[in-house]
């Protein structure tokens, strides 16, 4: 999958920084259209026939340059959210593709917390339906909550946690099924029906996965696109009218420069407001960096008296999003629940964390693997003053100061995860687990460089493009005004297509 | 603490999967390097002597093996020094000096705090007083002279983590606990899994001695 390497003396059209969910969909959007597009890379270019389920040996598809986490409640990154490689984090993410709910996108309006969208739901859903169709999307034949919504490929198997899952929320009567899955269940092309191996999270190795791998990226180089892995940028060059003209690059330990007509940063909301910071670029509104949100990722997790064997089948199938407006609320905005199968290193990392159990009572738990299923949910964040990605004083990869993330919970977001925590305790308990805990967790990196109308409160408008410097545009979660608590690849993606049509059209 | 001379030994049939179609070339060649890494007479490479022999019985404590590995264990101290060179999992409390730091300062001065309250070093008190001190820190109650007990706290958190994925990665542990994640598929035929569900096993898969409890 590669074509001939521009010359670095080239004025490409466009540069795209990131090969994840925010550049793929762009670069081939471009490529498609006769633009000259490259993509730096980061990350190196995998095989995906090697990539292990060995947790340990995965970590290689992780972004394991050190971040400082700070604040209240400090965000576990690398394996959690942060990927490296052709493919971007899409390589490891556990391919969970809910829609947004149209009133996470106006929450402001609802509640008077948070800020609206500068544009509603109905804006985003064609490049929604688009982007499930491009890729594959696989779901139930009848969605509870939109009945309006079809899948092109029917759900995968259930393993033990989805069984329970379902099992508990029948009992309590809240609606679920099967959930909206980016993968494919049946061959198509050189892609492979996905065969439940269960290991998501370290790389998919048939390609069933809708990853950017397989799916947009071949697309992009097919239309001409060069993909150019290993290449790290941290400089940004601009001519005396202060327009973008070189992108500066480190490329096995050497500096090298590549000019273009435009530029497009899709490296994620912490490494694009990491670089606009260290460049100093797109901030006359001092919001670069600001608003960092996640979702709030409450699990929790139980025992029960069947093998489950929870490292097999797709892990997290069932969902319910009868939480996202919960009548007894005492919280803005809501959050999706999921069953959660996991794999051996990541369930006991979170019990040696999470639960804080040690001496003989954590070796006694661990033996319990095969009988354990959790719940996890993710919920939506409120914007706040305090939670920001700010350079530390040390030093980093080509001279760039490592990022410094802090997060603390509010009490909205307190106030969700204890009704998390209280609602899946319900459900596990109704299915009949024993032994049952919750784990404080957030996940997902959202906000950074929010898009808006306003160039004093917002980084870049609502087409992605900076407010100060015309052929600069970000294209990740790092724009989304709000987290909302749907997760966030399917959005980037179909924002993805929209700026892509935005940078044609100028 | 005592350290085995040899690795945990691994049950035939386990060993029988490992040789198995089911496991890719990649991932059988990193379970058996693992499986086949004793750390006798291992060298700390980033620690300093005084904090190596600390973690060695720290670990201990932490996580002891015997009720999963009866007769052998694995060298967590060893494979956290070496650890400690490599690039580490992408994230570091901002809190907490950088990993090699952060380890060195909380050892000794768990050693150094061993001293003030007991009269000897760590290793050198019995196991109900080592416990006192891990119980101390875990309610983040012991300060040492570099790190306060919120960063002891912290800390301990990192330590929990890093002594359970280096246990739960082991073959011998995964054996012992009938975990067959690593036997999702090989090169030539990627099988997956066809039967799941709760109360479900594949024929093929291992034993799960562990009943629920």
């Amino acid at each position: 999958m590669n074509r001939r390497r521009f010359d670095d003396h080239d004025v490409v059209d466009v540069v795209v920084v990131g090969t994840g969910a925010g550049g793929a969909p762009l670069l081939a959007e471009l490529a498609r259209s006769g633009l000259k597009v490259v993509a730096l890379e980061a990350g190196p270019r995998f095989d995906p026939r090697q990539h292990t389920p060995d947790e340990a040996t995965a970590s290689e598809i992780y972004w394991l340059e050190e971040r400082l986490s700070g604040g209240a409640n400090p965000m576990a990154f690398g394996g959690n959210n942060s990927g490296t490689g052709v493919g971007g984090s899409m390589l490891h993410f556990g391919a969970f593709m809910p829609r947004i709910d149209a009133r996470d996108m106006r929450l402001h309006t609802e509640t008077g917390k948070g800020v609206d969208w500068p544009f509603g739901y109905e804006t985003l859903l064609p490049y929604i339906e688009r982007v499930e169709r491009e890729i594959g999307v696989s779901g139930p034949e009848n969605y509870p909550w939109d009945p309006e919504r079809r899948y092109a490929y029917p759900p995968p198997q259930r393993n033990g946690a989805a069984q329970a899952m379902a099992r508990g929320c029948n009992a309590l009567g809240i609606r679920n099924a099967d959930g909206p899955t980016a993968l494919i269940t049946r061959d198509w092309g050189n892609r492979k029906a996905c065969v439940g191996c269960g290991a998501c999270h370290q790389g998919c190795r048939n390609g069933a996965k809708s990853g950017t791998d397989v799916t947009y990226l071949p697309l992009a180089v097919s239309a001409g696109a060069e993909i150019r892995p290993n290449c790290f940028v941290h400089g940004i060059e601009r001519d005396s009218a202060g327009r973008v003209t070189t992108v500066v690059y480190r490329e096995n330990g050497e500096d090298r420069k590549q000019r273009c007509a435009a530029l497009v940063l899709a490296a994620g909301a912490v490494e694009t407001a990491r670089l606009l910071l260290h460049t100093g670029l797109a901030n006359r509104s001092g919001q670069v960096g600001r608003n960092y949100m996640a979702h709030i990722s409450t699990q929790v997790w139980g025992r029960f008296d069947e093998v489950i064997r929870p490292n097999k089948g797709y892990p997290s199938l069932t969902i319910t999003e009868d939480m996202m407006r919960p009548k007894d609320a005492d919280f803005a905005g809501g959050y999706l629940i999921q069953s959660l199968g996991m794999m051996p290193l990541t369930w006991a990392t979170g019990v040696a964390r999470g639960r804080g159990l040690w001496g003989e009572a954590l070796t006694n738990y661990l033996r319990g693997y095969n009988y354990m299923a959790g719940l996890g949910a993710h919920g939506d964040c409120l914007p706040n003053d305090n939670n920001l990605v700010t350079l530390s004083d040390e030093i980093g990869r080509a001279g760039v100061p490592k990022p410094k993330i802090t997060f603390s919970y509010g009490p909205n977001e307190q106030a969700m995860h204890e009704h998390m925590a209280r609602t899946m305790t319900a459900i596990w308990e109704a299915a009949g687990a024993r032994d049952i805990w919750a784990m404080d967790r957030a996940a997902h990196m959202i906000g950074t460089c929010r898009m808006g109308t306003d160039p004093d409160d917002s980084v870049v408008d609502p087409f992605g493009r900076s407010h100060d410097i015309d052929n600069l545009w970000i294209s990740d979660h790092s724009i989304f005004p709000s987290a909302t608590a749907a997760n966030p690849a399917l959005a980037i993606m179909a924002l993805s297509l929209r700026t892509a049509q935005a940078i044609k059209a100028k | 603490m005592s350290q085995t001379s040899l690795p945990p030994a691994i049950d035939p049939d386990y060993l029988a999967l490992l040789d198995s179609d089911r496991i890719s070339g990649r991932t059988r060649q990193v379970m058996e390097e693992r499986a086949q890494t004793s750390d006798a007479g291992y060298k700390p490479r980033h620690l300093s002597q005084i904090a190596y022999d600390v973690l060695g019985a720290l670990s201990a404590r932490v996580l002891p093996q015997a009720a999963i590995l009866p007769d052998a264990t694995i060298n967590i101290a060893a494979r956290i020094d070496s650890r400690l060179g490599s690039a580490g999992d992408g994230w570091r409390f901002a809190s907490l000096p950088p990993d090699i730091e952060a380890y060195e300062l909380a050892l000794t001065g768990i050693d150094t705090a061993a001293r003030q309250r007991h009269g000897a070093g760590f290793t050198g008190l019995d196991a109900e007083l080592q416990d006192s001190l891990v119980h101390t820190m875990a309610e983040g109650a012991l300060s040492t002279e570099s790190l306060d007990a919120t960063q002891m706290r912290a800390w301990f958190a990192d330590l929990r983590a890093d002594c359970v994925q280096i246990f739960i990665s082991h073959p011998a542990v995964q054996a012992q606990l009938g975990i067959d994640a690593v036997f999702n598929g090989g090169d030539g035929v990627f099988q997956g899994f066809s039967a799941m569900g709760e109360g479900v096993s594949e024929a093929w898969e291992p034993e799960v001695k562990e009943r629920a409890r």
